[in-house]
């Protein structure tokens, strides 16, 4: 370990982080080992796999075990991503990056000169940059195109 | 009864869903006792707070961000690393990479660290690249999905990157998990090609490729109470430097106890790499690590035999009590006995009951102290058949002989014995006293008298069953020995 960093500040940093992660549902192993369980006795456990309810039950418990046994419900549809709004800065840098690599600025400023419509080129900038995969630097070629053309 | 079950368990795993979901429950206690004992492997885990931030849903996951996770983990020293990610080419980066890295594919050349970022074909360049470099690390790697027949090409991107990737610190495991009856408690181990087997063993192996060469072996649920999971959402907030002394401290932690740095690295988000487990639903990567920490269950057949006679031995006095008692009442002449019989079926069911949780509790305290699985269900079921349809029908039976056999005497006798008879009912009917009579009668007292009275195919037919019923014994125990 780095001496630099004393053992009880990365615990005390990694124990502010860890309040602020939150599941609630009793799936992986990260939420079944955060309610501690206590050692039971054995009646307990007989009781407790009878019980089929595992409300106020913790995550670790047999009565939540059994419960996925007996049920458990799936999401059976597939989700679209949600919409993310582009970030100019990270875009832009993106760019930057692209603009750095020769046979990238060679293409692109060979299309400077062969396409004088500006709506056009910035499409065809989008496909370069899409093929060379800067996907943040594409969208910010979309996005001007689509303002050029409101 | 018990011996039969056991037979037909062993040669047609007719109770095997049955019996895998005793397991569930008698192995998430074994979980519980261990979960106090210091853990010996660490995972760190895209988990779905991390997979919505730092991977941004992205599917397949973006290789930048996964090689500045695995950069910030190999940062912290572990002698092996397991990522149970598919990281192999992608087809839709082919070409994509700048040109300086493109002709990488077929050889190394490397992006230069700080020159190329979010370029997804630079990344994984970068990443292969890391993990060639990280010489003191050794590391194993998912052996890559199956693609399509159609896919030719993909497949030969595919199988050209393994090839490149057979590198001295560089293994491939076969990531695959039995999934029975909808639950995962075992791991193939015949072979050596296996995910956990590369993470155990530094030596690979080949594995047969037809079903009959794949063999189980239990996954020990005591493993998963072993396991640090690392969220990397809980690392959101760090900078690399103090990430990587976190996770580096809780390797040591690890260390101390195993022997050895090893970490796991794989996803625990979505619904797509989940699996019913003893200790709840966990994902594929905390299943290979339990794999991994897993020497098996001890499966002492003998011992489950032993067990199985103890119990069945003490049982079998009990059903024979309980029905002889019954079908006494029930036939008998007084009134309120007549009624009060069926509660000694009452009775024989809560005996049936302590004797299951007896059954249970041995098969608790066999797997959470000493590793042993013994399922407790074959004598069960034994048990509920004995006791409820063949030894109630045996009494019934012996009953309905002793009244036929009062009736035949009786007819046969003269009117000054009938006092003399009815007051001992017994005789010319046997009826074992102790246990050691009724064991002689059944072994060979049963034949010796029907021999005596000269019934000598009827002697022979119940000498035949004798041997029917010691070959059943004789086969339960050949099978549970071998």
């Amino acid at each position: 370990m780095d001496k630099r960093i004393p053992d009880w500040l990365v615990v005390a940093v990694f124990s502010l982080a860890a309040v602020a992660y939150a599941g609630d549902e009793c799936v992986g192993l990260s939420n079944i080992l955060k309610d501690a369980p206590r050692k039971v006795s054995f009646f307990e456990i007989v009781a407790s796999a009878v019980k089929t309810d595992s409300e106020g039950a913790g995550c670790s418990s047999l009565t939540s075990v059994m419960d996925k046994v007996i049920h458990r419900s799936r999401i059976s549809g597939r989700r679209l991503e949600n919409e993310k709004p582009l970030n100019i800065t990270d875009a832009e840098a993106n760019l930057a990056v692209a603009l750095r690599t020769p046979a990238i600025l060679a293409r692109l400023e060979k299309l400077k000169q062969e396409v004088p419509d500006e709506k056009v080129r910035l499409y065809l900038e989008a496909a370069i940059l899409d093929e060379e995969g800067y996907y943040n630097a594409r969208e910010l070629r979309i996005q001007q195109l689509m303002e050029k053309i409101k | 009864m018990a011996a039969l079950v056991f037979i037909i368990h062993q040669q047609f795993h007719w109770l095997d869903a049955v019996d895998g979901y005793a397991f569930l429950g008698i192995g998430h206690e074994g979980f519980v006792e261990r979960l106090n004992k210091p853990k010996r492997v660490v995972a760190v885990l895209i988990d779905q707070a991390a997979h919505e931030s730092r991977y941004r849903e992205q599917s397949p996951l973006s290789r930048c961000q996964l090689h500045r996770d695995l950069k910030r983990l190999y940062a912290a020293k572990p002698s092996l690393v397991a990522i149970d990610i598919d990281i192999s080419p992608a087809n839709w980066l082919v070409g994509r990479s700048a040109p300086a890295v493109s002709a990488s594919r077929a050889g190394w050349r490397c992006p230069p660290a700080e020159s190329v970022v979010d370029n997804e074909a630079d990344c994984e360049e970068k990443l292969y690249c890391m993990i060639k470099d990280e010489k003191d690390t050794t590391t194993v790697i998912m052996k890559p999905f199956d693609v399509s027949p159609s896919a030719a090409e993909l497949k030969r991107l595919k199988e050209a990157w393994m090839t490149r990737m057979k590198l001295p610190n560089v293994r491939f495991g076969i990531a695959d998990v039995p999934v029975r009856y909808g639950l995962v408690i075992k791991q193939y181990s015949k072979g050596s090609d296996w995910f956990a087997a590369q993470v155990r063993h530094p030596t690979a192996g080949s594995r047969g490729e037809k079903d009959d060469d794949k063999e189980f072996q239990y996954i020990d649920p005591r493993g998963y109470a072993e396991i640090d999971p690392i969220p990397l959402s809980t690392l959101d907030s760090l900078t690399d430097e103090v990430a990587t002394a976190h996770i580096e401290k809780r390797l040591n932690d690890a260390f101390r106890a195993a022997g050895t740095r090893v970490a796991f690295f794989g996803g625990a988000y979505g619904q797509g790499d989940l699996y019913l487990t003893p200790i709840g639903e966990v994902y594929g990567v905390e299943v290979q690590a339990a794999a991994y920490l897993s020497k098996g269950l001890g499966q002492y057949h003998w011992l489950d035999l032993l067990i199985d006679i103890v119990i069945a031995v003490i049982f079998g006095v009990v059903i024979a009590v309980c029905w002889h008692f019954y079908f006494t009442m029930r036939t008998g002449n007084i009134a309120w006995k007549r009624q009060v019989a069926p509660l000694v079926i009452v009775l024989l069911v809560v005996c049936v009951v302590i004797i299951a949780l007896l059954a249970l509790w041995i098969s608790l305290q066999l797997l959470a102290r000493y590793g042993i699985w013994s399922s407790p269900i074959p004598i069960a079921i034994g048990m509920l058949i004995d006791s409820f349809v063949s030894g109630s029908i045996e009494k019934a039976v012996d009953t309905i002989r002793r009244h036929e056999v009062l009736v035949e005497r009786l007819l046969n006798s003269d009117l000054a014995d009938v006092h003399q008879i009815l007051k001992n009912d017994s005789i010319g009917f046997f009826e074992p006293k102790n246990f050691g009579e009724s064991f002689r009668h059944m072994v060979y007292g049963g034949v010796a008298r029907l021999k005596y009275k000269e019934k000598f195919f009827a002697a022979s037919l119940l000498a035949a069953w004798t041997l029917v019923w010691f070959a059943a014994i004789s086969y339960a125990a050949f099978l549970t020995l071998h």
